[in-house]
């Protein structure tokens, strides 16, 4: 026998909070590399030259 | 690979893709998928639960693969796939924890069973926290990967149990959707809104990865 869908709960509820946590957390994730990104990329290019690399003035 | 030399435009354009892909995947799942039969709407929550177990199981590949690069070729570059692969898995695995049990509190009348499926799921996420705290707690470079590749391994033992469990034992968890024996019969949409989704998070999992590797390179060339 076929349930009737009026008779099955709405639930959106549980719904909307598994996307929404979804969300939060992997735009958490990425949030946070680009940070990282940015920081490590600042870091890489602050370092001193290799010697004998450097540009004469 | 471009992967791991930095190539930003193609990652960007893996984004954009990935980002689509979530919209499409989300429209679907929403909006154009209809109402399933007898679970009602808490079904949709499959079109994010499924995804992200199979993202996980896709990233903790990588792990195993990665790991055994590492100890046959000793290449620091497959410790960073292997750290960051695992890292994502993770996070994949967190998540569909969490979308498990906010499907299983209506649906089965609890947050969290103690099945074979919810179980060894559980034992998989905690691994790899073990996992990534092993590798913060190892500051040299190669002892670290070293350790890592040999936990990375073992860990991956548990991959077939997760998903076989419900084959194997009698759970309360239903059998798999995909990735098994026989295809489940599943109606167009349905098959299309997960298979949309699936590829979205595989998208977003492969732009999220080069963008991981991209900071551990970037922070080991960075030291001192």
């Amino acid at each position: 026998m076929t349930p009737d869908p009026a008779a099955t709960p709405d639930h959106w509820g549980f719904v909307v909070a598994a996307y929404g946590l979804a969300a939060i957390v992997l735009g958490g994730y990425w949030r946070r590399l680009v940070r990282l990104e940015r920081e490590a990329t600042a870091k890489h290019d602050r370092r001193p030259a290799p010697p004998g690399t450097a540009t004469p003035r | 690979m471009w992967f791991s030399t930095g190539r930003r435009g193609l990652t960007g354009v893996l984004g954009w893709l990935a980002a689509l892909g979530l919209l499409a995947g989300l429209g679907l799942a929403l909006g154009v998928a209809p109402r399933e039969v007898s679970q009602g709407n808490v079904q949709r929550i499959m079109y994010l639960h499924v995804p992200s177990i199979l993202t996980a199981y896709l990233a903790f590949a990588i792990v195993l693969v990665a790991s055994l690069g590492y100890l046959v070729s000793r290449r620091q570059a497959w410790d960073h796939w292997a750290g960051s692969a695992a890292e994502l898995g993770t996070v994949f695995t967190g998540l569909t924890l969490a979308s498990g049990s906010l499907w299983g509190k209506p649906t089965w009348g609890t947050w969290w069973t103690w099945d074979a499926r919810l179980t060894s799921t559980a034992v998989m996420f905690v691994t790899y926290v073990a996992y990534l705290m092993l590798r913060g707690m190892i500051d040299e470079a190669e002892r670290r990967a070293q350790f890592a590749a040999v936990l990375g391994i073992v860990a991956a033992l548990n991959l077939p149990l997760v998903h076989f469990s419900v084959l194997w034992w009698r759970t309360l968890h239903q059998p798999p959707t995909l990735l098994r024996p026989v295809p489940a019969a599943l109606a167009g949409i349905f098959r299309l809104t997960l298979g949309v989704n699936w590829a979205a998070f595989t998208l977003l999992f492969a732009y999220l990865l080069a963008k991981r590797i991209r900071v551990g390179r970037l922070s080991e060339e960075g030291l001192p």
